[in-house]
């Protein structure tokens, strides 16, 4: 299928009534937890996962892929009106946003923003149409052993995802593949660490476990601190930047877009690096470094450009390879399973119509947000009075309802709850639930192919190594092993400290 | 000792026992993995991992510790009502299908609304109003299939 017929298929399944109504839903849910701090995007659409459970896979993957680039957009509106962001990677837009707000200029920030968030939703799309196709077809190749060394490569991308400490992250990505086992064997059907208990023998859910850690602890964390946001009085006019604005955007919004683009598809970096990145280089090229935390529009521009294309990038490991880049990506891979959908380099020839489908609704949605968000900025500033002890009866009841439809078992629960103190006692200890969640997740697929790689090589270990592409793969693991290993070149991929420093 | 100490020692202890049970499995041959196989080379790397955090904690100086910036699992002024909440859940997955959907549920929403509304005809009223529209909606509409409990629908 030639990239033509793809995309005109793709926006044939992306235009159909129900497609259209979920990606709305998607970019509609997306921006509001995007505007209200607390609860993330991955916290959102593992709530919304069971949901999805009878809903058509393009539709259940369009939806959640919405929540994920509209929470983009979202977030970028309480950092400029409140200096509150809403998520992760609209922290930097606070700098300039929020003094933006200060001098009057709130309507071209917030307007500089979306169109900044738009082009660079759009342009990255054309280069993730471009990039996983070839990528994919490259990967048609893999058997089990390519197969097992990709999923050892994914693994080791943990220890770079790791945003704190690699021995903490290494620590949680051994605990996710240690849950992961927790069941039957695979091949002979042994139970394993069950301990009698007849639901254990299932192994730990999914979905359980990812709204436990990401759904239930995130409750339990903002019941503890309480979020107060003060809401001031603020007029919004004129959300069309004006020629100076456009001026001074353009070239920011283009270099934004190339950064988030790249640093969105290498495996950890994603949107919040590349913002911090954004920042800097524009600050570095900027003739007035000064006006930088004094409400230049560039700070706006660059950052919030920079996280939406880095959402566009990320898909690319995921749909060409079937690897996760980050948890959100984990996250659709679960929901792919779910389905009943194998992740793997085939998904572009298997299932083109899900994967362009998924593409083309992701152009519509970008210009769904660009509505959502200009005219309706009124409607989202309203909402960040609601408070927020409030919302957690409504957070945890979804989450409960959820878990339980999914096989009727209180047991389930019971998990979710006890996956829900996990979450919250590492995330309180400084730990990470993205390497136990991903690990969790390729886990499963990585001992399924070893094991068939050794049946196919007799037992033969030499098989990893003598094949090429997965030669390639244990090659590249060992040297993001090694990477990690020397927090200097960590401290060179996460320039916080400049960050810090300049601001 | 600190959180740091208490958090290696246990994931030590969790791998220690992970792989005592991955070689009761059986770890089999490279030609024929066994059971045990995977959760053995977790435990592995885990204890790698958490034996360095430890030791290095033991050993490192200790820091000085600013305040406010004291990081550990009660450190909140707000823990407690953390804990409350989990007791709360686990009393509700414990009852949710001896007590059904509608008993348990309201039960919990007055619990999670009134720690957060003082005035207790809106916390009963916002209870019964959760619990009945999520009733209708998940159980009437979706048909989910709700434990009935004590109640019998």
């Amino acid at each position: 299928m030639d990239l033509l017929t793809a995309v005109s298929s793709g926006f044939a399944v992306a235009i159909q009534p129900v497609n259209l109504f979920y990606c709305f839903i998607g970019v509609f849910i997306g921006t509001l937890v995007g505007v209200l701090p607390g609860i993330g995007p991955v916290g959102t659409m593992s709530l919304l996962l069971p949901v999805t459970f009878h809903a058509p896979t393009t539709s259940t993957l369009i939806l959640l892929a919405g929540i994920y680039y509209g929470s983009m957009y979202g977030g970028s509106t309480t950092s400029i009106l409140v200096n509150v962001p809403g998520e992760a990677a609209s922290v930097v837009t606070c700098l300039d946003g929020y003094q933006m707000m200060l001098r009057g200029r709130a309507g071209p920030a917030l307007g500089i923003a979306a169109f900044g968030s738009f082009i660079a939703g759009t342009l990255s799309l054309i280069g993730l149409m471009l990039l996983a196709p070839p990528l994919a077809e490259a990967a048609i190749r893999f058997g089990p052993p390519e197969y097992c060394s990709l999923m050892v490569m994914g693994l080791m991308i943990l220890f770079i995802l790791a945003s704190g400490s690699v021995l903490k992250a290494i620590s949680m990505g051994a605990v996710g593949v240690i849950l992961a086992t927790v069941g039957q064997d695979p091949v002979l059907g042994t139970p394993r660490f069950a301990f009698h208990i007849q639901e254990l023998l299932d192994g730990v859910g999914l979905v359980p476990l990812i709204m436990g850690v990401y759904g239930i602890s995130e409750v339990f964390l903002n019941i503890e601190k309480t979020v107060i946001v003060k809401v001031a009085r603020v007029s919004i006019k004129g959300l069309l930047p004006n020629l100076r604005d456009w001026r001074d955007s353009m070239k920011p919004i283009l270099r934004g877009t190339g950064l988030g683009f790249v640093l969105g598809i290498l495996p950890g970096a994603g949107g919040i690096v590349s913002t911090f990145a954004s920042y800097a280089l524009e600050k570095k090229l900027s003739k007035h470094p000064e006006q930088f935390g004094a409400g230049a529009i560039e700070g706006v521009a660059g950052p919030e450009s920079a996280n939406n294309a880095a959402s566009g990038g990320a898909f690319i490991p995921l749909l060409a390879l079937g690897i996760p880049c980050n948890v959100v990506m984990a996250m659709l891979l679960g929901a792919l399973m779910i389905h009943g959908v194998r992740p793997s380099p085939l998904l572009m020839s298997e299932h083109p119509d899900l994967v362009w489908g998924l593409i083309a609704s992701m152009y519509v949605g970008n210009g769904m947000l660009l509505l959502l968000n200009l005219p309706l900025i009124g409607i989202w500033v309203q909402i960040l009075k609601i408070p927020p002890g409030w919302l957690y009866p409504f957070i945890i009841l979804f989450c409960i309802i959820g878990v339980y439809s999914i096989n009727l078992r209180a047991f389930d629960i019971g998990i979710m709850i006890f996956f829900g103190v996990v979450g919250y006692v590492i995330r309180k200890l400084n730990y990470e639930a993205a390497p136990l969640v991903l690990a969790f997740i390729l886990t499963p697929i990585l001992e399924t192919n070893f094991r068939q790689a050794l049946i196919y090589s007799k037992g033969n270990l030499e098989i990893f190594i003598t094949r090429p592409i997965s030669a390639v793969c244990l090659g590249l693991s060992a040297a993001i092993l090694l990477s990690a290993s020397f927090p200097w070149l960590k401290a060179r991929f996460l320039p916080k400290g400049n960050l810090d420093a300049d601001a | 000792m600190g959180p740091e100490k208490k958090s290696s020692l246990f994931l030590l202890l969790f791998a220690i026992a992970t792989l005592v049970g991955s070689a009761r499995l059986g770890l089999g041959k490279t030609s024929a993995p066994g059971p045990g196989f995977l959760p053995f080379w977790g435990g592995a790397v885990l204890f790698l991992a958490s034996l360095i955090q430890f030791l290095s904690n033991v050993f490192s100086k200790p820091k000085i510790i600013e305040p406010g910036s004291r990081k550990g699992l009660f450190t909140e002024p707000g823990w407690r009502k953390v804990l409350y909440v989990i007791l709360a859940l686990a009393v509700y997955a414990f009852f949710f299908e001896s007590g059904g959907f509608l008993i348990c549920t309201f039960f919990l929403m007055i619990f999670l609304l009134a720690s957060t509304a003082r005035r207790w005809p809106i916390v009963l009223m916002g209870s019964l109003l959760i619990t009945l529209l999520s009733y209708l909606l998940f159980e009437k509409v979706l048909t989910v299939g709700f434990p009935r409990g004590v109640l019998g629908f």
